[in-house]
Parts: C-alpha cells; structure tokens; sequence
C-alpha cells in the first residue's frame, strides 16, 4: 500500500463526485437530445463521462505507476 | 523476513502483468463493441428508432448507480472495511440485475404482459442493431454479475485483504467497463438522430 493512500473518508468523497459529476453529464444529455440530435456533440459528453469512469473508477494510471500497489 | 519481501514482489510483478493483461482484454473488446457502434452509425446514419427514452435514461442510471456502488465497495476494501465491501458488492450484483432484467423487459418485450416492445431483431435494421448491441452488453451485464458473485463467495470465505485483493480489482474494472460501453452505446441507441418511423 502506498504510503500517500487517501483515507477511507476522502475516497469515498471522491467516488461520490465522479458519480455526481456522470449524473449531471448523464441527465444533461437527456435533455440536451429533446432539442438536438446531432452525433458530435452527444459523443464528446460521452467521452468526457468516460474520461471520468477511465480515471477514477478504472484507475488507469496504475498502469504507469507500478510502485502503487492497490 | 527476506521471504516476506519477495512474496511481496513477486505480487507486485504479479499484479502489474495482470493488469497489463485485463486493459489487452479490454482493447480486443473495443474491437467488438467498436464494430457493433460503426455498425449502428453505417445503418441507421442520422435516425434512430422510436424507443421510450425515459426507460432508457432509467436503465442507465441504474447501471451508472451499479458503477458507483462497485467503486465504493473496492475503495472500502482498501480500507480494510469488510462489510461495506460485501455490501456493496451485492448491492452492484442487484442493480445488475435489475439493468439486464430492464433490457429484457423495456428493450426487448419478453413480456409482453408488463411492457409491449415493439421491435424485433427480424425486423429492419433498427431492430437488428439494437438487438445486436443490447444483446451482447446484456451478455456482458450477466457475466459481471457472475463475477461479483465469485468475489463475494471468496470475499464471504475470507479471501482479499487491503494489501492483496486483484480479483476484487479486476471485477471492479470489468464492471466499470461494462458502464463505459454504455456510455456511447445509451446517446448511440436513445439520443443521436431524429426518430425513424416505420
């Protein structure tokens, strides 16, 4: 275990954000495709919301940081 | 001492090639979820079928709940909290659940008597595609659940700690990726085009 390892409190705080931050992208572009139907727009919030599950949630950077553990 | 220390490398090596490994999966699956994606945009280019949006809003924020709950179930395991762990875990299995029993109900009409779909996979090519690519997230959907299930029966046996828990790891990131795919795939299906009336 990393020795820089948030604590349990502030992970969750984190967790939380992610999911807040997907739900308002998520409602978001509900709301944006009863008047727009254009593919860009709709993918680039689909690509920002998947930045957030990559990051956070999939943790893709301990890919590059061998020396963190889990 | 010295064995310990080694153990402890020998994990980290461990880890770090099944995490190489899983991301490998990941990318051949893209070509899979990628080719069903090209195939909706090459189909049906800027219509989409007449679906009820507000079930699939409803659905994704099922999934997207599951995708949190699994995330807080890992972290709690990192914390050496056991029992928000499990929690967890069966709370993500439950909403599972509840998305794959949605897609057979909402999205494909198994039953009629609650909601009545009305595509068909035999159709048009609406149908087909929205069968092709719910049909192979749901498989997806159901096998996540039945690896949560494993995890959670060795999580029950006192498998997994803080310091070494890659099974939990793993299911945790195949289940987020099962919510990434449907991250493109809800706009692809629900949002992008006008409606195609048939």
């Amino acid at each position: 275990m990393s020795s820089h390892k948030k604590t349990k409190s502030a992970a969750f705080r984190t967790s939380l954000m992610v999911a807040l931050a997907l739900a308002v992208f998520t409602i978001g572009e509900y709301f944006l495709a009863l008047s727009y139907s254009g593919a860009a727009l709709l993918l680039l919030i689909g690509l920002v919301k998947a930045y957030f599950v990559v990051n956070f949630y999939m943790h893709i950077s301990r890919l590059w940081t061998p020396e963190e553990g889990h | 001492m010295a064995a310990l220390t080694s153990r402890a490398e020998h994990y980290g090596i461990a880890l770090r090639n099944n995490r190489m490994g899983l991301w490998l999966f990941f990318l051949s699956e893209l070509f899979l979820f990628g080719g069903l994606l090209s195939t909706r945009f090459y189909l049906w280019g800027g219509t989409r079928p007449e679906t009820d949006q507000f079930i699939g809003l409803l659905v994704t924020i099922v999934l997207l709940v599951s995708s949190v709950s699994m995330n807080l179930s890992e972290t709690a395991l990192e914390h050496g909290d056991r029992r928000t762990f499990m929690n967890g875990l069966v709370v993500t299995a439950v909403l599972g659940m509840a998305f794959f029993f949605g897609v057979l109900i909402f999205e494909w009409g198994l039953f009629p008597s609650i909601y009545e779909g009305h595509l068909k996979p035999w159709d048009d090519v609406y149908g087909a595609v929205v069968f092709a690519m719910t049909g192979m997230h749901a498989i997806h959907v159901l096998s996540g659940v039945g690896f949560i299930a494993i995890v959670w029966n060795l999580g029950r046996k006192g498998h997994f700690s803080p310091e070494e828990h890659w099974g939990v790891e793993a299911c945790a990131i195949y289940w987020h990726y099962v919510d990434l795919v449907w991250i493109f795939f809800y706009p692809a299906i629900y949002l992008i085009g006008t409606v195609h009336h048939g």
